[in-house]
């Protein structure tokens, strides 16, 4: 369906302040230190299924951590477990934020079950080319060798979703770490620009290997304590060992061969924003330290992401032109909009005819907001000689996601084109029925009143009375009157409040048996009790409501013979 | 006090109130500039104006390796640069560190990730490290670009400015347009082979007169002229 209103294009979310200078009285006042959202400078992300591999090389002497006897520990488990537990989580949820080229479309990794594996390890124990002394450091040539031999060695496959990291270790005897340098030879991890590891790719087998240098971050000179001084797992040279990892990890997925996510202003991927911030997460029921990442949704660092709102957009025939921009409104049923997205921006590259395009925002809805419509708008800026562009769109899915990956709703919609906006009926709106507001959870109430009016003749003192109320797993017996409270007089009004436990819907309540038992002394004889009216009601965390409201002259007389009334749920409510 | 004291002690200190057309006569003749006579205008125009400093009285030591650190007071000085509104902490060059304020200055400059592309940065500067061609040609480049005394080429202008460069397959796509205006701008002079040899250490002297012909070329003031 498309609208024929023209609307005013949605504002897009803005861009955190990029780096300014500015000369003031001859100084130049400084540029602004604050991270950039990463840009999408066009080339492929990772899809599923990633794999890790974990490659050791630890020759005689050298260890991955000397505070513990046999110089490993838990640093090779904790490493292979985290790519065990990462996948279905809110923080490997961070990269489908970013989508990659796939051809003429793009194509995002998904968070699922098995979207990430621990594709193998390795203890090598050869001898370094070098000494990996500072004076003789290792080179990135020598951690490429290591790769391609670990392939060769283990009858490992590389591929396009396949990363190879390299722990080099630490003398034990020393507690000299193993240093190494970049292939520019400019950085290294005692000079230059100091670091603690790096991604990168080499060609292999007529594609590409991807692999990451891991130095042993506790022993790193440069500074890659990774904020983390208390072990979350016995071992604080483990966590900070995963916590670099996961930097480089998720580079890797994001910005496999350079050129995919990162801030041309800054070089920063979606690790560097966050460099060194750590958190504490629980992944299957495990608790690591990982870095921070960076949200473009937020623009900010986040350790989860989600619920999430993935629009995948083809356009036909006629494409979205390079200085056009275009909005998406996300609507409730009703098309009031409750959130705005930013599909394309007037400095991104155009939507080429027959292209395929991926946005992904933050859903920052509660979860009972329902997605009844998507609003698509172009705005056009039009240049010297240039009329009002003109877009078609093929086809449109628009899939609510959980934070853990889990698809709370989708939509697909596909026409031939299945929308054109133009400069006068620049917006399409599309509804989504498939994502109806969610049922709300059912009240419960855990707390229950009656409110009995005594009649014309009363409820002895000596006299009990009960309220029996029938519950899925038998009745709950409260007691209105107990034999040693005061009799309730002639037209007497009378609260009780009892607990129910568990707490259960209005559904729940059944019958309920309001009983009389005499105890009579000597020369009594039993009770008569007239009750005039009965009030039930129940009330929980969403307030209350009414189970039954009767009434009559009287409602009921109890006797000995007769001492029970028995009363039906929502009865006069 | 002599006034050549005077003058090598108010250079040290980094405040020499040089008149301009003294900026090229030496406050003290350095002894171990002999092997330098193309280098010794421009070592004495920098120290003439406080932007670096002699090793001793009578001593600049030109082919020492120029530090980061001693590199970055330099172009703190000699573009008076300002402090940025928030803090880059290194774990090696903490508030009470002597070049405190020049390594905060300067960071903002250093396009450390551009440079490092992909790497998982370090929380240590390193100031006593030799300063390398590619942060050299960084740091001036930035510094330059922002004070729009250089242009930052395209990105077509940035590969025909490196077409013929060797080691350019080195240079991170982040830092080539940085590469490339250092390049066009004379701040980087390609070395044998045609190459930045971006590892490369720089002397004292290179420093000198990388300094020297950027303030020419670029028309920057002298630090001891009113701004």
């Amino acid at each position: 369906m498309i609208a024929n209103t023209i609307r005013m294009p949605f504002r897009g979310r803005l861009r955190t302040a990029a780096a300014l200078t500015f000369l003031i009285g001859g100084v130049l006042a400084p540029r602004a230190m604050a991270a950039n959202n990463l840009d999408n400078n066009g080339g492929p992300t990772m899809q599923n299924q990633i794999k890790a591999f974990l490659i050791y090389w630890l020759p005689s002497g050298v260890v991955l951590d000397t505070s513990v006897t046999n110089g490993v520990g838990n640093f090779e488990s904790l490493t292979q477990q985290f790519y065990r537990d990462l996948s279905a989580t809110s923080y490997l949820n961070i990269v489908t934020q970013y989508p990659g080229s796939c051809g003429s479309n793009e194509c995002v990794a998904q968070n699922q079950a098995g979207a990430v594996a621990l594709g193998g390890f390795w203890v090598d124990t050869q001898a370094y080319p070098h000494a990996g002394s500072q004076a003789d450091p290792l080179g990135d040539s020598d951690i490429q060798n290591e790769v391609k031999r670990a392939i060769a060695q283990n009858h490992w496959s590389s591929g396009a979703n396949s990363e190879f990291f390299v722990f080099t270790g630490v003398v034990k005897n020393s507690g000299q770490e193993i240093e190494e340098c970049d292939s520019s030879g400019s950085n290294c991890t005692f000079r230059g620009i100091a670091f603690c590891a790096y991604h990168s790719s080499f060609g292999f087998n007529g594609g590409n290997a991807f692999y990451g240098f891991l130095s042993d971050a506790s022993f790193n000179g440069g500074g890659c304590d990774e904020g983390t001084f208390t072990a979350v797992n016995t071992q604080v040279a483990s966590d900070r060992e995963v916590a670099m990892m996961s930097h480089e990890f998720f580079e890797t997925i994001t910005d496999p061969l350079a050129n995919a996510w990162w801030d041309t202003s800054s070089g920063n991927e979606i690790g560097d924003n966050c460099n060194q911030i750590p958190a504490t997460v629980t992944m299957n029921g495990h608790r690591y330290v990982v870095q921070q990442q960076w949200s473009n949704a937020s623009s900010s660092c986040v350790s989860a992401f989600g619920p999430s709102i993935q629009l995948s957009i083809g356009t036909g025939g006629d494409d979205l032109r390079g200085d056009s921009s275009a909005t998406a409104s996300l609507e409730r049923p009703g098309g009031a909009s409750f959130e705005s997205v930013t599909l394309k921006t007037q400095n991104q590259s155009s939507w080429g005819n027959n292209s395929g395009h991926i946005v992904v925002a933050g859903f920052n809805q509660p979860s009972q907001t329902a997605l009844g419509q998507v609003a698509i708008t172009l705005t056009s800026h039009n240049g010297t000689f240039e009329t009002d562009d003109n877009w078609n769109i093929q086809n449109l899915t628009a899939k609510v996601l959980s934070a853990t990956g889990g698809v709370l709703c989708q939509q697909s919609l596909s026409g031939d084109p299945l929308a054109r906006l133009t400069g006068s009926a620049p917006t399409g709106v599309f509804g989504t029925p498939n994502c109806p507001p969610p049922v709300p959870p059912t009240a419960t109430y855990n707390q229950i009143t009656f409110n009995i009016v005594t009649g014309g003749d009363d409820l002895r003192g000596d006299s009990s009375a009960t309220a029996s109320v029938n519950l899925p797993g038998g009745a709950q017996t409260f007691t209105l009157k107990a034999q040693s409270d005061g009799g309730w007089e002639n037209n007497s009004d009378h609260v009780k409040t009892f607990t129910i436990s568990p707490p259960q819907p209005l559904s729940a309540f059944g019958q309920i048996a309001i009983t009389l038992t005499s105890h009579n002394g000597t020369f009594e004889t039993d009770d008569n009790w007239n009750i005039q009216s009965v009030n039930v009601t129940v009330n929980g965390s969403s307030g209350g409501s009414c189970v039954l409201n009767q009434n009559g002259t009287p409602l009921a007389r109890l006797t000995g013979s007769g001492p029970t009334v028995i009363l039906h749920p929502r009865a006069g409510c | 006090m002599s006034l050549a004291k005077f003058s090598l002690t108010c250079a040290l200190l980094g405040f020499v109130a040089a008149a301009p057309n003294m900026a090229a006569q030496p406050a003290v003749e350095f002894k171990d500039l002999a092997a330098h006579p193309v280098e010794t205008p421009a070592i004495n125009n920098m120290v003439s104006q406080g932007i670096m400093k002699p090793v001793g009285a009578t001593e600049f030591a030109p082919d020492a390796a120029e530090t980061l650190g001693e590199f970055v007071v330099s172009v703190h000085s000699m573009f008076n640069l300002g402090q940025p509104a928030k803090a880059t902490e290194f774990g090696d060059v903490t508030a009470k560190s002597a070049i405190y304020a020049a390594v905060q200055a300067v960071t903002p400059y250093m396009g450390r990730q551009m440079l490092c592309f992909g790497c998982l940065l370090g929380k240590n500067l390193l100031p006593e490290q030799s300063i390398s061609h590619a942060q050299v040609a960084m740091i001036m480049a930035q510094v330059l670009v922002a004070q729009k005394k250089l242009a930052l080429p395209t990105a077509a202008e940035t590969e025909a400015a490196l077409a013929n460069v060797a080691d350019a397959g080195l240079i991170p796509p982040p830092a080539r347009p940085y590469m490339a205006a250092a390049l066009t701008g004379g701040i980087v002079t390609l070395q044998s082979g045609n190459k930045i040899a971006l590892g490369m250490t720089h002397t004292r002297a290179e420093v000198a007169v990388i300094f020297d012909g950027a303030q020419k070329k670029f028309s920057l003031p002298q630090i001891n002229q009113p701004r």
